[in-house]
């Protein structure tokens, strides 16, 4: 089959240690698509055919929003066909589907993970617009999308904290509903994390616009549920995220030892769930800032050090979290007196 | 860093503000940065634009010759004229070149056979809209007629599938797997190796 597409100079074969690869010349690539587009069914199955081998080579993410380091090679495979078959898609304004929606969320939640926040908006709300387009309700998955688009436009700047909150709101009342609309008997205990997590995400919103009384209520009573699902070795994604928000508002209350002692124990939690993955240093970053505030400079610019360099391996020098990790660091210094290290 | 010379390059750019976040926002005062792109319309205006030739008549013969296993010494002068047509035909570009080469020496045919041939196919490809996501500015694409030309029906369809991926790296793990849907069968590991 692809003897004849070699022989004519068509593709390209390559080898490396990690397998065989075919290339295309993109002005193939456009040429093949112009000839293909007028006619609409052949354009709608090839495109179809190349959707289902990307979903099957992108595996699902975690169903309780836990990230999830290990997929992220297989993810590295699909990222780059699932953001082609998104552009040839609004190219050639093809029509799509849920579950083409649902592969755009997935990478968009990859994305989220790994704090490429541009890329991963532009797939979400790429997927959200062809829900829209679909006029398909889809709540659970829009209820994923809204809380992964607030995440990811939290850290984007105060302009978006509005957004933030009420994306937040939105998941969390789809959550609701769900749960007043759905026999006990289907209700699952997946369906009831992820209720929690709306009303913990929703905190979150609160907290960045610095009403941390509301965030504790809301952070303290999921505490008290996740602790009558299980202790920490049962669900320890759970208890970090609990822990570490709380920290937070401990540290707005201005009681360090608490907020360390919280920020501690959600580090230990949060590295038992994920390995030391973004969340992880996600987690150290925010207990560096509270050991900061509570005086502890060293400690703090310790924690920092090895949170930058584990974002430099993981993400690369440029990340986004990389830079946030080399600002820390540099004001540390600056705060020392060190000017030359902080430069 | 800031003193050190540097050049930084972005290979094939299909959408300029896929660089937003990677150019820098102040003057550039030890560096450059080099932008390859197929559309001539890309970017700010302020861009210092360099056009790549095509290749004249004869220097388009010559790639023609080599695709076809043949040393200059050894042409006569009316197939060298016949390719340095051929040439002018798909406007000298290299990527044209590659392709008739291929197809002449799988075809088996003469020089004068794929003239012939080119100027059967050039018709349709000259009514395109004004919105085509083609984007060369001549019409020498019958090359691409001609390429896809009788090829097999299974060749076809993965050749139609692998325009909807990204072009430069798909692995032969995300194509022959065990795929479920009818359409995709003719990709199943059981049936073949690539």
């Amino acid at each position: 089959m692809t003897y004849d597409l070699k022989d004519r100079a068509l593709v390209k074969r390559e080898s490396s240690s990690t397998g065989s690869y075919f290339s295309i010349h993109r002005s193939l690539q456009q040429g093949i698509l112009y000839k293909l587009s007028p006619d609409i069914e052949s354009t709608q199955n090839a495109f179809r055919q190349a959707f289902l081998i990307v979903r099957k080579a992108t595996p699902p993410p975690s169903p309780i929003q836990v990230p999830t380091p290990a997929l992220w090679k297989a993810y590295e495979t699909a990222l780059p066909h699932i953001i082609a078959l998104e552009k040839a898609a609004s190219k050639l304004k093809l029509e799509g589907s849920i579950e083409f929606a649902k592969l755009l969320s997935d990478a968009g939640i990859n994305m989220w993970e790994r704090g490429l926040a541009q890329d991963g908006l532009h797939l979400l709300r790429s997927a959200e617009q062809l829900l829209d387009r679909l006029h398909c309700d889809e709540k659970l998955l829009r209820s994923n999308i809204h809380v992964v688009i607030a995440l990811l436009v939290m850290s984007m700047g105060i302009e978006f904290r509005q957004e933030s909150r009420d994306r937040m709101w939105q998941a969390l009342q789809i959550r609701e509903e769900y749960r007043k609309n759905t026999q006990p008997a289907q209700y699952t205990r997946n369906d009831a994390i992820l209720l929690h997590n709306a009303w913990s995400d929703y905190g979150c919103a609160l907290h960045q616009l610095h009403d941390y009384k509301a965030a504790e209520e809301i952070f303290t009573r999921c505490l008290k549920q996740y602790n009558e699902w299980g202790t920490g070795d049962v669900i320890p994604y759970e208890h970090a995220k609990a822990n570490h928000h709380l920290a937070l508002c401990a540290l707005y209350r201005r009681d360090f030892s608490k907020a360390i002692e919280l920020g501690e124990r959600a580090v230990y939690w949060v590295t038992k769930a994920t390995g030391q993955s973004g969340m992880a240093y996600r987690y150290q970053f925010d207990l560096a800032s509270i050991i900061l505030q509570s005086g502890d400079t060293e400690k703090a610019l310790e924690i920092h050090k090895r949170v930058l360099k584990g974002r430099e391996t993981d993400i690369g020098k440029h990340g986004f979290h990389t830079l946030q990790s080399c600002y820390a660091v540099g004001a540390i210094y600056d705060q020392l007196g060190e000017y030359a290290r902080a430069e | 860093m800031l003193d050190e010379e540097w050049l930084l390059v972005f290979d094939n750019v299909d959408d300029f503000r896929d660089l937003a976040l990677f150019l820098p926002n102040g003057a550039v005062k030890h560096g450059s940065i080099i932008i390859t792109t197929q559309d001539s319309q890309i970017g700010p205006y302020n861009l210092n634009r360099i056009a790549v030739e095509p290749f004249n008549s004869q220097d388009g013969s010559w790639l023609l010759f080599e695709h076809l296993g043949q040393q200059m010494s050894d042409i006569d002068p009316e197939e060298s004229t016949l390719a340095e047509e051929i040439s002018d035909l798909v406007d000298g570009l290299p990527l044209f070149l590659t392709c008739i080469g291929a197809f002449i020496r799988q075809a088996n045919c003469t020089l004068r056979e794929f003239i012939d041939t080119f100027n059967e196919q050039t018709a349709p490809w000259t009514g395109r809209g004004a919105k085509a996501a083609w984007r060369y500015e001549k019409a020498p694409e019958a090359v691409f007629d001609i390429a896809l030309s009788k090829l097999p029906p299974e060749s076809r369809e993965l050749i139609n599938i692998l325009a909807f991926l990204n072009p430069d790296r798909i692995s032969d793990d995300i194509l022959v797997s065990d795929h479920e849907d009818p359409s995709l069968q003719f990709l199943n590991r059981e049936n073949r190796t690539l």
